[in-house]
């Protein structure tokens, strides 16, 4: 039993950990005619945690350590970094919705914050245990967060949908952790990596059930199809802000485990489960894409469009390990700012409790809000993968990858369901930069909080669309630590 | 070795038969009577399979705790008995299928699987040897990371339940 107690790498989950505690006792500190201050307490806090992540990452970042339970290789450092600033960009957007539907509560910020810890550790875990209670941590925070808005009949049908189903995805899950245990003896994905590769026939059958298993688990969060019924409701019901943080954050959590789990630790088995993953792929960008294609309601549009967006995230796991890890890590970047940006604008323009849902409700918008309305444009456009925008690099790479494994045929389903996907996302710009406007612009003004958020990930679009190569090179180191 | 067999088939009789009356009674409260027979038992077969630390969690954690929990609950929102309704009798005959084809599927799998059960090999099952795995730093994240867990569903509970904060 190795006695190193090195607790650097958990600095950034302590910091955001702590920061979420500060904010509850802020909020019972805070006389009742006052706003306690939890934006801004929280906002502070996720960026000194991305400050801690930068002092590991310039340190050289550091192996497994709490006997190999969790890590700070360049892999979970990226993917840290990604999650905080995905986090502090939903805090942003946060306020000025929250005060627009009367929900302005500490507890949320809170249970974000607690979500984050949770984000942090999946992405961290080299050990199954630590995974599932880390899953269980983001999990629970979002159930509450889905939850907020209890006046409105969606909300807390949407809180109850995601706990049943999340709790039902974290029994398959924990009975996968059961049977890879039962195959390997512990619950370290090292010695699990050791163990599938030495498999004898009679525990093979174990081991692709308990990764079956796990696939299942993960296909939940990352909403992949069959595992997909619970997410339109979810997105739709849930406060934006927090939509926005479960369609860019837990996307990019899960995956990041996924890929560890799978790219990494069961890659002896790739023969068995890339069959599996690549059919998975394909159902989950026809039905997706199909799906988003009859939506009026644009959160509902945007929830089959992230379904849709696993699949294409799915193509390239099938390719792994290989070129899949730079790709699968710069999607989800890409796939993060531009989800923020096309929640956030949805959420920025919210007022008394009404936002932006219809065709409608956006048309003219460039007459009247030609800045937010381009913004909008840009990640829409970007979503669908058109050049010049992030959206095309990513899946240019995810495709590539697929390509260059010899997944082809996959690859091209991709292809033509973005094409397909065209139709409804530029449906919403062509009402903005097309249509009259119709009846009196009743969208409140955008915070100037919400506008640096919706700016930032504007700029992110594109300039990744220009310039992807810093990120790419980041991408390719943190991929490279996984093998 | 032949009491334990006794043993083991009594309470899992026993188990079995709780299990069914706790799906088969009307009034919810000898349902969760019977789910305390059950945990109960399943709580010997543990005893009888060396794990006397699991035993005891058993009955503390689910026959003690969470069945209390139940049973507040139960009391408090003053649950009735459910009426009668004609789909009774076909919904408690898709169960008992429902049981026998998981038992059929599970048997099949092992069968295919040609997984032999192999009597586990002599493990110390101790609290102690328990502590000792629970405690070291291999699980340490975890350990310490459910404290996050459980402050978060606590927050995440009195936001959906409480009227005003």
């Amino acid at each position: 039993m190795s006695g190193e107690l090195d607790l650097r790498p958990l600095v950034p989950a302590i910091i955001v950990g702590v920061t979420g505690l500060v904010v509850l006792l802020a909020q019972a500190f805070t006389p009742k005619d006052r706003r306690a201050p939890s934006a801004p307490l929280s906002l502070t806090g996720l960026l000194a945690a991305l400050a801690a992540v930068w002092l590991l990452a310039s340190g050289g970042g550091r192996g497994a350590v709490l006997a190999n339970a969790v890590s700070a290789d360049a892999y979970s450092l990226f993917f840290q970094a990604l999650l905080l600033g995905i986090a502090a960009v939903a805090v942003l957007l946060s306020p000025s919705y929250l005060r627009a539907n009367g929900l302005d509560r500490g507890e949320y910020y809170a249970l974000l914050l607690f979500s984050v810890v949770g984000m942090l550790g999946l992405v961290s875990s080299l050990e199954l245990v630590s995974m599932f209670v880390a899953l269980e941590i983001m999990s629970i925070a979002l159930y509450g967060m889905a939850g907020l808005y209890r006046s409105r009949m969606e909300s807390q049908e949407a809180a109850l949908k995601y706990f049943v189903t999340g709790a039902f995805s974290s029994a398959f899950f924990l009975y996968g952790v059961a049977l890879l245990y039962g195959v390997s003896g512990s619950t370290s994905l090292d010695r699990l990596e050791w163990a599938v590769s030495t498999l004898t026939t009679d525990s093979a059958a174990l081991a692709l059930l308990g990764a079956g298993m796990l696939l299942v688990g993960f296909g939940f969060k990352i909403a992949s199809v069959p595992f997909h019924m619970w997410a339109p409701d979810v997105y739709e019901g849930a406060p934006t802000p927090a939509t926005a943080l479960m369609s860019a954050g837990v996307k990019a959590a899960a995956f990041g485990a996924l890929l560890r789990v799978f790219g990494s630790a069961l890659h002896a088995l790739a023969g068995e489960w890339q069959p599996l993953v690549a059919s998975l792929a394909v159902i989950t960008m026809v039905v997706g894409n199909l799906a988003a294609l009859a939506q009026g309601n644009l959160k509902r549009m945007l929830a089959f469009s992230s379904v849709a967006h696993a699949g294409y995230v799915l193509t390239a796991l099938v390719a792994s390990p290989g070129q899949a890890g730079e790709a699968v890590l710069f999607y989800l970047v890409v796939y993060g700012a531009v989800n923020l940006g096309a929640f956030g604008t949805i959420a920025a323009l919210s007022r008394e409790g009404r936002e932006p849902l219809s065709l409608g409700d956006v048309a003219g918008m460039a007459e009247r809000r030609p800045a937010l309305a381009a913004a909008l444009a840009v990640f829409l456009v970007s979503l669908t993968g058109i050049p010049v925008t992030a959206g095309f690099v990513g899946k240019f790479y995810l495709f590539n990858a697929a390509v260059t494994a010899g997944w082809v045929g996959l690859a091209l389903v991709g292809v033509l369901m973005s094409v397909v996907s065209a139709y409804y996302y530029l449906r919403v710009v062509v009402a903005m930069y097309m249509r009259d406007p119709l009846g009196e612009d009743t969208w409140a003004r955008v915070s100037p909080s919400a506008t640096v958020a919706l700016a930032l990930s504007a700029v992110i679009t594109l300039v990744l669309g220009i310039y992807p190569a810093p990120v790419l090179t980041l991408a390719r180191i943190a991929a490279r630590s996984l093998l | 070795m032949m009491i334990d067999a006794v043993l083991f088939y009594v309470f899992a009789a026993i188990a079995v038969a709780s299990a069914v009356v706790v799906i088969g009674q009307r009034n919810p409260m000898y349902s969760a009577f019977a789910l305390v027979v059950t945990l109960c038992s399943v709580a010997v077969i543990f005893g009888l399979l060396g794990s006397p630390f699991i035993a005891v969690l058993q009955v503390i954690v689910y026959a003690g705790a969470i069945m209390v929990l139940f049973l507040f609950v139960l009391m408090l929102l003053n649950v009735k008995r459910e009426k009668d309704s004609p789909s009774r009798g076909q919904r408690t005959l898709s169960g008992v299928a429902l049981a026998l084809v998981t038992v059929l599927v599970l048997q099949a799998g092992a069968v295919l699987l040609r997984s032999r059960p192999t009597p586990a090999p002599d493990y110390d099952a101790s609290t102690f040897e328990m502590a000792k795995i629970l405690f070291s730093p291999h699980f340490l994240y975890a350990f310490e990371a459910t404290s996050i867990l459980i402050l978060a569903a606590l927050v995440g509970a009195v936001v959906l339940a409480k009227k005003e904060l």
